[in-house]
C-alpha cells in the first residue's frame, strides 16, 4: 500500500454500498489499527438510483476525505461504472458484475467481470447478497484491510440472525478473488 | 454475590444491535487497565464509570487525569464514551419498557421520545469531541473553527457535519486536526460525514466562508446541500463564525420580500421537483424506507416553508410548531407532519438501535421481521388477533405515509404559487427589459441549472401566457445565426439535468413551431438536443428513466420530433441492447413505442395517439403484454362498472384503442399469425358485444321498456372479421331480427344507430349487409328469406356473406335455425350453382390481373387471400361446414377428406403466410393490401427476411404455388361436376 488506498464502491439504491463503506472503514480502523475516513454520496444522483461509498485507508494521517484517484471501483450497475470509472488511476482495479458491459474504459485499467448477482441468487437465493460477494472480492484484491478485521466487523454491523450467510457470501467473494490471483500468478 | 456491573452490563448489550459491539471491542481492551489506574488514582469510584451523568464533560475530565500517562488518555476517554452511549442507548429501551406507551398519546409520545434522544446524544458527543480536539491540537496557530451538525441529531450511523474555518492561520494544521478527529470518531465513536465539505472542493476537511459561498453559487440546486445548510446547528467551535455563516451563507437561501431571492428560488426548484417526484413513487413491496419513504420529503417541505416564512429555528420539531403559528392556514397540515415525523423518527432510530444501521427495512427477511417485531413492541403495538405487532406497525406505516403525501401536495400547492408570484422568471415576463428575452431566460436557467421543477415555464409556453411563444421566437429570430445555435445548445446544456422538462419544452416548441413556420428554429434546438444525448454515456438510462417517470411526455415528445432525431434515438437504444445481456421492461417497451411512432403507419398511429392521450401510463407496459393485457381488462371493467353510459363508451374505446395496440405491438415482435387472429377476434368480438350490452341499456332507460330479443336478435360478422383477420379498419356485419315486428325493428335500429356511431368513434367503418336494399340497419328473417329465394345473375356474393358469416352476438338457437332456414335451402341445397359460380368467379378474376388486378395485390392476385377465401367458401358450400375461414375450417375439411390434407396444410401456410404480410404490412406501412416496392423492409425484417427483395421473390413463390393449386382443385371440382370429389 502507497500512502494511502482509495476505496470506491458503487451501485443501485438496494446494493447497500453504504454498508459496505462502513464495514471497511471499521475493519481498518477498529481492528487492523489504519486511518480511514468513509463517506457516502446521498446528493440529488444519488436520488435517481446511483449510490456510492468511500474508503481512504492509510497508515498516517488523512488529509483530505475526498477519493480523487481511485485504487479500486467496484461497480454493481452499468450507470456506476460509466460514471465513476474515470476517476480510476492508472493501474485501477475496476470489479463489475459479468452481466455489466461497457464499451470504453481508459486505458491501463485491470478488469475483472464476475458473476456476482449469479452466486448470490444460486447460492445464497437473493441478490442481496452479491454485495457482500463483492465485499470479499475487493478486499481479497486489494489486500489492504485484513480478512479476519472484515469478518469481525460485518459480525457487529449486520442483522442478528443474517451473521453467517452473509459471511459465508464474503468467504465466497474472497474464494473467487483466490481464483483470479491465482491466475494472474500463473500468467 | 457481588453484582458485577461490567458482566452484567455485557450481557445486557446483546439485547441491542450487533454493531454496538464496536464499542464493547473498545472498552473489552482498556476496562482492566482503568479500573486498575483508577483504583490507584482514588480520584472517583468505579460506579461512576457505569451510571448516567449529567455532566459527562465532568467525568471525562476526572478519567483523562487519572489516566496519567499520555498513551492512556485517548483509550480511557473512548472507553468511557462508549460505555455512557451504549448505557444511554439502555437508558432509551428501558424508558420504553417502564413506562409503556399510552396509545391514544403515542404520536406525542414518539416525539419527546426522539427529542430527548437527541438531546442525550449531544449532551454526552461534545465534551467527548472537544476532549479529542485538545488531545490532538498540536500547538499550532490553527485557524478560528466551527462545527455544525447538519443532519438529525439523534442519529448514530453517522454524525452529518460541516466545520467551517476562518480562512486565516494554519489551515493544513487544523485539517490534520479534523482528519484525526474524524479517524477517532470512525474507530471509537460515531463516523463524521462531511457531506458538504466533499462540496466545498478538494482542499480537505474544512472550508471557509468564502469557500462556502463561492461553492453555493457553483451548486445552486444541489437541494440536498441546501437542505444540509439549513438545518445547520453548532455542535463547538466559534459562535462567532458560526453567526457569520449563518448571516452570510445560510441567510441568502431566506426570502426577502421585493428583492431578488434567486438562492431561494433555485431551492424551492429543487426541492418541488424533488418532493413531487417522491411522493408519486409507490413504496417497495419488499421493504420500507423511513428515510426515503416519508422523512426526507417531511423535512424537505417544512425546510422551504421556512425559508418562505423566515423562520430561523433549525430543528424540524420546533419548526413544525413555530410554522403552525405563522402560516396558521396550514396550521392542521404541520401538526400531521409533526405527528408523522415522530412515528417515522422512532421507528427508524429504534429500528437501527436493536438491528442493524441501514435505512433499508427488508420485510422479505426473518431476521428483520423480528427486529421490526421488537420494535413495534416498544412503540406499543401489540400482538392482535391473527396479526402480530409489526403487522400492525406496517398498517399504521403505510397509513402514515398517505398523511403525509396529503398533507404535503397543498404544501406544494402553496409553493407552486410562491413561485409563480415570485419567480425571476415571471419578473421577465411581466417587466420586459431592454435585454433579449431568450438571452434573458436563458439566464435563469443557467442560474437555476440542476432544478427539476420547471412547471411554470412550460405552462407558460403551453398556454401562451403574455405572448411568451411569439416573443420568444421573435427574441432567438433578432439573433445572429451563430449566437442563436451557441444559446440553443447552452439551453440543452443547462435542461439536460431534467430531460422530462427538456422533452416537454421541444414538444411545444416543435408543434408551436408548425403553426407560426418558425420549423428551423426548432429544428435546430431538436439537433442540439440529440448532440448532447449522442455523447452521453448513460443516455439510454436517462431516456429509460424519463419514460418511466412521464411515459407521455417522452412519446409526446418523440411523436413532434424531426425523423432525425427518433433515428438517433432509436440508434441509442439498439446499441444500448445489443450491449445489454438483459433487457429491462422500460427498455422494451420505449424500443417499441420509438418502432410504432417511427415505423408504424398512420392507421396503427391513430391508435397510439389516442392511447397517449386517455392512458399515457399504458405506454410504459407497451413491451410487456401481460401488464397491458392487465390494463385492457381493468378497462373493460370500468366500462361494465361506470355509472353513465357516456363513460361507459369511452372505456370501452380506450379498452378497444389499448387492445388493439397489445395485439398490434406483439405482431410487430413477431408473435405467430395464429395468436394474433385469435388475440384480435377476442377483442373485436367482445368490443362488440358490450357495445351492444351498453347501447341497449341506455335505449332502453330512454323508452322505458325492457326489450327481451333473446333468441330473435343476432349480429353476425362478416368479411374479414367473420374470417378472423386482424387489423381490419372496417366492420362488415348483418344485422337479423328473427320477427316481423316493425316497431320492435325500429327501437333495436336505435340501438344499431348508436353502436354505429361508436364503431366509427374508434376508427372503423361499419359497413351494414343488406341495409342498402331494405332501407334498415336490421333485416327481417322474412326479408332475408325473400332475397335468398330470388335469383339473380350475382346473387353468389350475397349467398358468400351468407356463408362466411360468424354469429358474435346471439344464440345457439338462432343461429341454428338461421342454417337451417337460411343457409341450407339457399346454399347448401344449391351448392352446384355455387361452387360453379364461384369457380367462375376465380377463373375471371385471374384473367384481370396485370390491367385491373395488380400483381402485388396480396389480396387479389392470383393465388392471393381472395382465391384462398373463395376456394374455401367452395369447400364450406360442398360440404355444408359452418366454420369459419380460417385454419380451423382447413383441419376439418382434411378430416372429412383426407384426400385434401396435403393442400389443406400448404393451404394454411400460404394463407398464414400472407396474413401475417398483410397485418405487418397495416401496421408498418398503410391500410392497403397491395404492396408498396419502396415501404416493405420493416415488414420483411420482422418476418426474418434481409431484404424487400426476398421478401417479394417469397410472396410471388407462395402466390403462384396457390394460383396452381386453387386452379387444380377447380379442375378437379368441375370434372365432378361442380362437387367436391368423394
Amino acid at each position: 500500500m502507497g500512502s494511502q488506498y482509495e476505496i470506491r464502491l458503487s451501485g443501485g439504491a438496494n446494493h447497500r454500498v453504504e454498508l459496505l463503506g462502513k464495514i471497511l472503514a471499521e475493519a481498518a480502523t477498529i481492528h487492523d489499527g489504519k486511518n480511514a475516513v468513509p463517506s457516502q454520496c446521498y446528493g440529488p444522483e444519488a436520488r435517481s438510483g446511483f449510490c456510492k461509498a468511500e474508503v481512504i485507508v492509510s497508515e498516517g494521517d488523512i488529509l483530505n476525505p475526498h477519493v480523487r484517484r481511485a485504487d479500486i471501483l467496484l461497480a454493481l450497475t452499468r450507470e456506476s461504472c460509466i460514471r465513476y470509472c474515470v476517476d480510476l488511476k492508472k493501474g485501477g482495479i475496476l470489479i463489475i458484475d459479468e452481466g455489466i458491459s461497457i464499451s470504453e474504459l481508459q486505458p491501463g485499467v485491470i478488469i475483472h467481470r464476475l458473476p456476482l448477482f449469479e452466486h448470490a441468487q444460486k447460492e445464497f437465493g437473493n441478490v442481496l447478497y452479491a454485495g457482500f460477494i463483492a465485499l470479499g472480492v475487493v478486499v481479497a484484491i486489494s489486500k489492504v484491510i485484513t480478512l479476519n478485521a472484515v469478518e469481525a466487523t460485518m459480525v457487529s454491523r449486520i442483522s442478528k440472525g443474517s451473521e453467517d450467510a452473509h459471511i459465508d457470501a464474503f468467504r465466497k467473494g474472497i474464494e473467487i478473488a483466490e481464483e483470479i490471483l491465482e491466475t494472474e500468478a500463473a500468467d | 454475590m457481588l453484582v458485577n456491573p461490567y458482566d452484567e452490563f455485557r450481557t445486557r448489550i446483546k439485547s441491542l444491535g450487533n454493531h454496538n459491539q464496536k464499542h464493547m471491542f473498545v472498552i473489552d481492551r482498556n476496562i482492566s487497565e482503568m479500573k486498575i489506574r483508577l483504583a490507584a488514582s482514588g480520584s472517583m469510584e468505579e460506579s461512576q464509570l457505569w451510571l448516567p451523568t449529567n455532566n459527562p464533560r465532568y467525568v471525562m475530565e476526572a478519567v483523562r487525569s487519572f489516566a496519567g500517562t499520555e498513551e492512556n488518555r485517548i483509550p480511557f476517554i473512548v472507553t468511557y464514551f462508549g460505555i455512557q452511549l451504549l448505557q444511554m442507548n439502555l437508558r432509551s429501551i428501558d424508558q420504553l419498557v417502564a413506562e409503556p406507551v399510552v396509545w391514544r398519546d403515542r404520536f406525542r409520545r414518539y416525539t419527546s421520545f426522539m427529542i430527548r434522544a437527541g438531546e442525550d446524544l449531544r449532551r454526552l458527543l461534545l465534551p467527548f469531541m472537544e476532549m479529542l480536539i485538545e488531545e490532538y491540537s498540536i500547538g499550532r496557530d490553527i485557524p478560528e473553527f466551527t462545527i455544525c451538525s447538519v443532519g438529525t441529531r439523534a442519529d448514530q450511523d453517522d454524525l452529518d457535519v460541516a466545520i467551517i474555518d476562518s480562512g486565516e492561520g494554519d489551515r493544513e494544521a487544523l485539517d490534520r486536526l479534523i482528519g484525526r478527529l474524524s479517524a477517532a470518531m470512525t474507530r471509537y465513536a460515531i463516523p463524521l460525514h462531511l457531506y458538504l465539505s466533499e462540496h466545498v472542493g478538494p482542499k480537505g476537511f474544512t472550508a471557509s466562508i468564502d469557500d462556502y459561498i463561492t461553492m453555493i453559487r457553483k451548486h445552486l440546486a444541489d437541494f440536498v446541500m441546501v437542505s444540509e445548510l439549513l438545518s445547520a446547528v453548532k455542535i463547538l467551535g466559534s459562535q462567532r463564525i458560526f453567526e457569520e455563516f449563518r448571516d452570510k451563507v445560510i441567510g441568502k437561501y431566506f426570502y426577502y420580500e421585493g428583492e431578488y431571492n434567486l438562492f431561494c428560488e433555485g431551492y424551492l426548484r429543487g426541492m418541488l421537483g424533488e418532493i413531487s417526484t417522491v411522493i408519486e413513487i409507490p413504496p417497495m413491496p419488499e421493504s420500507i424506507n423511513p428515510k426515503r419513504d416519508a422523512l426526507r420529503v417531511i423535512k424537505g417541505i417544512l425546510a422551504t416553508k421556512k425559508i418562505i416564512h423566515g423562520v430561523r429555528d433549525a430543528r424540524s420539531w420546533t419548526l413544525a410548531r413555530i410554522l403552525m403559528e405563522t402560516d396558521p392556514r396550514r396550521a392542521p397540515q404541520y401538526r400531521l407532519l409533526e405527528e408523522s415525523l415522530g412515528f417515522f423518527e422512532i421507528l427508524r432510530f429504534l429500528y437501527q438501535l436493536l438491528d442493524v444501521q441501514e435505512e433499508e427495512i427488508r420485510l422479505d427477511q426473518t431476521y428483520s421481521l423480528e427486529s421490526l417485531g421488537e420494535v413495534a413492541k416498544l412503540m406499543g403495538y401489540r400482538d392482535r388477533g391473527a396479526l402480530p405487532a409489526a403487522q400492525h406497525l406496517l398498517a399504521t406505516y403505510y397509513e402514515q405515509l398517505d398523511q403525509v403525501h396529503r398533507c404535503i401536495k397543498p404544501l406544494l400547492e402553496d409553493l407552486e404559487a410562491h413561485l409563480l408570484d415570485t419567480s425571476r422568471f415571471t419578473e421577465i415576463m411581466q417587466n420586459p427589459t431592454s435585454m433579449n428575452l431568450s438571452e434573458e431566460i436563458l439566464e435563469v436557467v443557467r442560474f437555476f441549472r440542476g432544478a427539476t421543477y420547471w412547471d411554470d415555464v412550460t405552462a407558460s409556453l403551453e398556454q401562451d401566457r403574455q405572448d411568451f411563444r411569439r416573443r420568444l421566437f421573435d427574441a432567438l429570430k433578432a439573433l445572429s445565426e451563430v449566437r442563436r445555435n451557441t444559446l440553443m445548445n447552452r439551453y440543452i446544456r443547462f435542461m439536460m439535468y431534467d430531460m422530462r422538462y427538456l422533452m416537454k419544452f421541444l414538444s411545444i416548441l416543435n408543434s408551436v413551431s408548425e403553426e407560426t413556420g418558425d420549423r428551423e428554429i426548432a429544428a435546430a434546438f431538436n439537433l442540439a438536443f440529440m448532440n448532447e444525448l449522442e455523447q452521453l454515456p448513460t443516455a439510454c438510462v436517462r431516456l429509460e428513466q424519463v419514460f418511466d417517470k412521464d411515459p407521455g411526455i417522452l412519446a409526446g415528445y418523440l411523436d413532434s420530433a424531426p425523423e432525425d432525431c427518433m433515428l438517433v434515438i432509436k440508434q441509442i437504444l439498439d446499441n444500448e441492447t445489443r450491449e445489454k445481456r438483459e433487457s429491462s421492461p422500460q427498455h422494451d417497451s420505449l424500443k417499441t413505442l420509438v418502432q410504432i411512432l417511427h415505423t408504424g403507419s398512420r392507421f396503427l398511429q391513430g391508435f397510439m395517439h389516442r392511447c397517449m392521450a386517455r392512458h399515457p401510463e399504458s405506454i410504459r407496459c407497451l413491451g410487456q403484454p401481460e401488464a397491458l393485457q392487465s390494463i385492457t381488462q381493468k378497462l373493460l371493467t370500468r366500462a361494465l362498472m361506470a355509472i353513465k353510459p357516456s363513460e361507459k363508451k369511452q372505456f370501452l374505446a380506450d379498452y378497444y384503442d389499448l387492445g388493439f395496440l397489445r395485439i398490434a405491438a406483439e405482431t410487430l415482435a413477431g408473435a405467430p399469425i395464429e395468436k394474433t387472429n385469435l388475440d384480435f377476434t377476442l377483442l373485436s368480438d367482445r368490443h362488440l358485444l358490450t357495445l351492444y350490452n351498453i347501447c341497449k341499456e341506455e335505449v332502453e332507460e330512454e323508452i322505458g321498456e325492457y326489450m327481451q330479443v333473446q333468441d330473435r336478435f343476432a349480429i353476425y360478422a362478416s368479411g374479414g372479421r367473420a374470417r378472423m383477420q386482424a387489423f381490419d379498419d372496417d366492420y362488415d356485419m348483418i344485422v337479423l331480427l328473427h320477427s316481423n315486428n316493425e316497431d320492435l325493428r325500429m327501437k333495436m335500429s336505435r340501438i344499431i344507430s348508436r353502436m354505429n356511431r361508436e364503431i366509427a368513434r374508434t376508427g372503423m367503418l361499419p359497413h351494414y349487409r343488406f341495409a342498402d336494399e331494405i332501407g334498415h340497419y336490421i333485416l327481417l328473417s322474412t326479408e332475408l328469406t325473400r332475397m335468398a329465394k330470388t335469383s339473380k345473375e350475382a346473387d353468389f356474393i350475397e349467398k358468400s356473406q351468407l356463408l362466411g358469416s360468424r354469429m358474435v352476438i346471439g344464440t345457439e338457437l338462432f343461429e341454428n335455425r338461421f342454417v337451417a332456414e337460411v343457409i341450407t335451402p339457399y346454399v347448401f341445397e344449391d351448392a352446384n350453382r355455387y361452387i360453379k359460380a364461384i369457380c367462375g368467379e376465380i377463373q375471371s378474376r385471374h384473367s384481370q390481373v396485370g390491367h385491373i388486378i395488380s400483381d402485388l395485390d396480396i389480396k387479389e392476385c392470383p393465388g392471393g387471400l381472395r382465391d384462398i377465401e373463395l376456394l374455401m367458401l367452395v369447400f364450406k358450400a360442398g360440404m355444408q361446414l359452418r366454420e369459419p375461414v380460417c385454419t380451423e375450417l382447413l383441419r376439418h375439411i382434411a378430416e372429412i377428406n383426407p384426400r385434401y390434407k396435403n393442400d389443406s396444410n400448404k393451404i394454411d401456410e400460404s394463407m398464414n403466410f400472407l396474413k401475417n404480410l398483410r397485418d405487418l404490412y397495416r401496421l408498418t406501412t398503410a391500410l392497403s393490401d397491395e404492396l408498396d416496392i419502396d415501404h416493405l423492409l420493416s415488414a420483411a425484417r420482422i418476418m426474418g427476411f434481409e431484404t424487400e427483395d426476398e421478401l417479394l421473390e417469397k410472396v410471388t413463390s407462395v402466390t403462384t404455388d396457390m394460383k396452381n393449386l386453387v386452379l387444380r382443385i377447380i379442375g378437379e371440382i368441375e370434372k365432378n361436376g361442380w362437387r367436391i370429389p368423394a
